[in-house]
């Protein structure tokens, strides 16, 4: 009877340990995935970002983790297919060590929108205004399309009254002919009303355009005097150099989104992109490059001088700094053996104001916002630099304005 | 003999009340049947002609409404380009299944150029055929895989050697 009993709680004990191990393995370790698009259309600038976020991750390991739990980073390069991306993210979405993932295509986060349905999960993309009209999984990583774009009018309303010209100036997108391409108008034309700016007929071309010109002529045609361009770089430095070899350079402004030319292109092209502005929302220029953290970790991962570094790495960085935020967040409200995507999503909402260092502005995701910021910055191109020429200021929210 | 098989009226009750879910999965079963996937053409050649005609995929026995991936099975020794490891499937083409369950959809042209041409892309968005490496010839697994349901249908897909 005795040895019976001495054999039975052996093994309870043994089964119970054993059962406590895969909880504590998990509980190491957590994985961020990120169907990144490292070759195609957007690589020039999603590949900076990815490297960011991965540097981030093995900084923060190399620290410790947050309380012990380190970060697995998974990278896949989905090369700008949708298949791929979601096949991949088929693989991954059952796995309970996933904790949140990182997508750039607009079209993609579409299609896991309807996927996941109530199911939540962090999902970390670019600007679609969608997301924010719609609360659910997707945070943007900073204001949305729309968003700069209404920021971009407002300094464009201002510009013309600070030039003294008389009546509205008259506007006009030259964008991808994509979902993200025609995104800016979901609320942007709204807005443009709104302030009295008049929007001309918008111009958008297929992605592998070589050559613009015949946009571009159209748009003098219609006697534009500010050009938004959204097209992922180096698309807006193409753009104007057409422009420049056209002579419109010097008659119409051009202004481009936040994807458009960083300092290494504006290096590459001085000339063309002289007196371009530019939206952003991440640091840009030496702002950059000169930045203590973004310094530190370029030239101690990618063992590089700070002026080869694409300022979007700045970016990976904030992502990286949101997710150790959430985190630490996360461990804290429902302890480490209980991470969930579930804590995950709903620390990203306790996010609100959080600082990234002055990368970007504050962080304003919350239980009503799903924006990773709602402050940009503008920039002109001047002598082969970014140079800023504004601070931080607040973008309109032109996404509440569009009936969805 | 005889009553020592007989059912006792708690059995009967328990035998009674399963049959409703033996007939609803019946049903359900019913409803999707099998899954499939049929590949058109059965046979191709990669080259950029590809672009012109895409390969298309039509498959049964899924969810209704749930998104199918449609994925190309890699033998071992083959990474793809962009691929940091070897993978054994790559996503190529994919759909919504329809209130039967059914679907239909085609290769899209980036999935022909980066997963059966293997091109290179320049730094302004451009495929460069140049240094494309297409698929060797050989019989590939394809498979189609439900989001939600994990329903998975698997046939294959020749690829012919390029005419000389």
């Amino acid at each position: 009877m005795r040895r019976s009993l001495v054999c039975g709680f052996s093994f309870l004990w043994v089964t119970f340990i054993l059962a406590l191990k895969p909880l504590e393995a998990n509980a190491k370790e957590v994985t961020w995935v990120e169907l990144a698009d490292l070759t195609g259309p957007v690589a020039g600038l999603d590949v900076p970002g990815t490297m960011g976020l991965e540097d981030y991750f093995k900084d923060l390991n190399a620290r410790g983790g947050v309380e012990g739990v380190k970060v697995k980073f998974v990278c896949v390069d989905t090369r700008y297919d949708v298949a791929r991306a979601l096949s991949a993210f088929k693989r991954y979405r059952r796995d309970e060590d996933v904790l949140a993932m990182g997508i750039v295509s607009t079209p993609l986060g579409k299609m896991l929108k309807e996927i996941l349905g109530k199911e939540k999960m962090v999902i970390t993309c670019p600007g679609d205004g969608e997301f924010q009209a719609h609360i659910g999984n997707f945070f943007t990583w900073g204001p949305t399309y729309q968003d700069a774009f209404a920021a971009a009018l407002q300094w464009i309303s201002e510009d013309w009254k600070k030039k003294g010209q008389p009546g509205k100036p008259k506007v006009t997108l030259l964008a991808w002919d994509t979902p993200y391409g025609k995104e800016p108008l979901r609320g942007g034309k709204e807005y443009a009303e709104k302030i009295g700016i008049e929007l001309l007929t918008p111009e958008f071309f297929p992605m592998g355009t070589p050559k613009h010109d015949v946009y571009l002529s159209r748009i003098e045609a219609s006697g534009a005097n500010y050009v938004y361009v959204a097209a992922v770089d180096p698309i807006p430095t193409n753009i104007m150099r057409d422009a420049f070899a056209m002579g419109l350079t010097k008659k119409i402004q051009f202004v481009s989104d936040y994807w458009g030319p960083t300092a290494l292109g504006v290096g590459t092209h001085p000339e063309a992109v002289e007196g371009m502005v530019i939206v952003s929302f991440f640091l840009r220029g030496e702002e950059a490059q000169n930045h203590p953290l973004t310094k530190r970790m370029w030239t101690t991962y990618r063992k590089e001088p700070s002026e080869k570094m694409n300022e979007m790495y700045g970016n990976g960085l904030v992502w990286g700094m949101n997710f150790e935020a959430a985190l630490k967040d996360a461990i804290k409200r429902v302890g480490k053996e209980r991470l969930t995507r579930e804590a995950i999503y709903e620390s990203y909402e306790n996010l609100t104001g959080m600082s990234r260092e002055g990368i970007n502005g504050p962080c304003a995701y919350s239980k009503t916002s799903r924006r990773g910021s709602q402050q940009v910055k503008f920039y002109r191109c001047v002598k082969g630099k970014l140079v800023p020429i504004t601070g931080w200021v607040a973008a309109p929210d032109a996404v509440s304005l569009h009936k969805w | 003999m005889n009553q020592k098989t007989a059912l006792t009226f708690k059995e009967t009750m328990v035998v009674f009340l399963m049959l409703p879910l033996v007939f609803v999965g019946l049903l359900a079963w019913g409803q999707t049947g099998a899954p499939s996937l049929d590949p058109s053409p059965k046979q191709i050649i990669v080259s950029p002609e590809l672009l012109k005609h895409p390969p298309s995929f039509k498959g049964s026995g899924f969810k209704a409404g749930e998104a199918v991936t449609v994925e190309l099975g890699l033998p071992q020794g083959l990474k793809l380009k962009g691929m940091i490891q070897e993978e054994p499937w790559v996503g190529i083409a994919f759909a919504k299944a329809d209130e039967k369950g059914e679907f239909q959809c085609k290769m899209a042209p980036t999935a022909i150029l980066n997963w059966f041409l293997q091109v290179d892309w320049t730094p302004d968005g451009k495929p460069d055929m140049t240094k494309a490496v297409p698929l060797r010839p050989g019989s590939y697994k394809v498979r189609a895989v439900g989001m939600d349901s994990d329903v998975v249908a698997e046939t294959s897909l020749e690829i012919l050697p390029q005419a000389k």
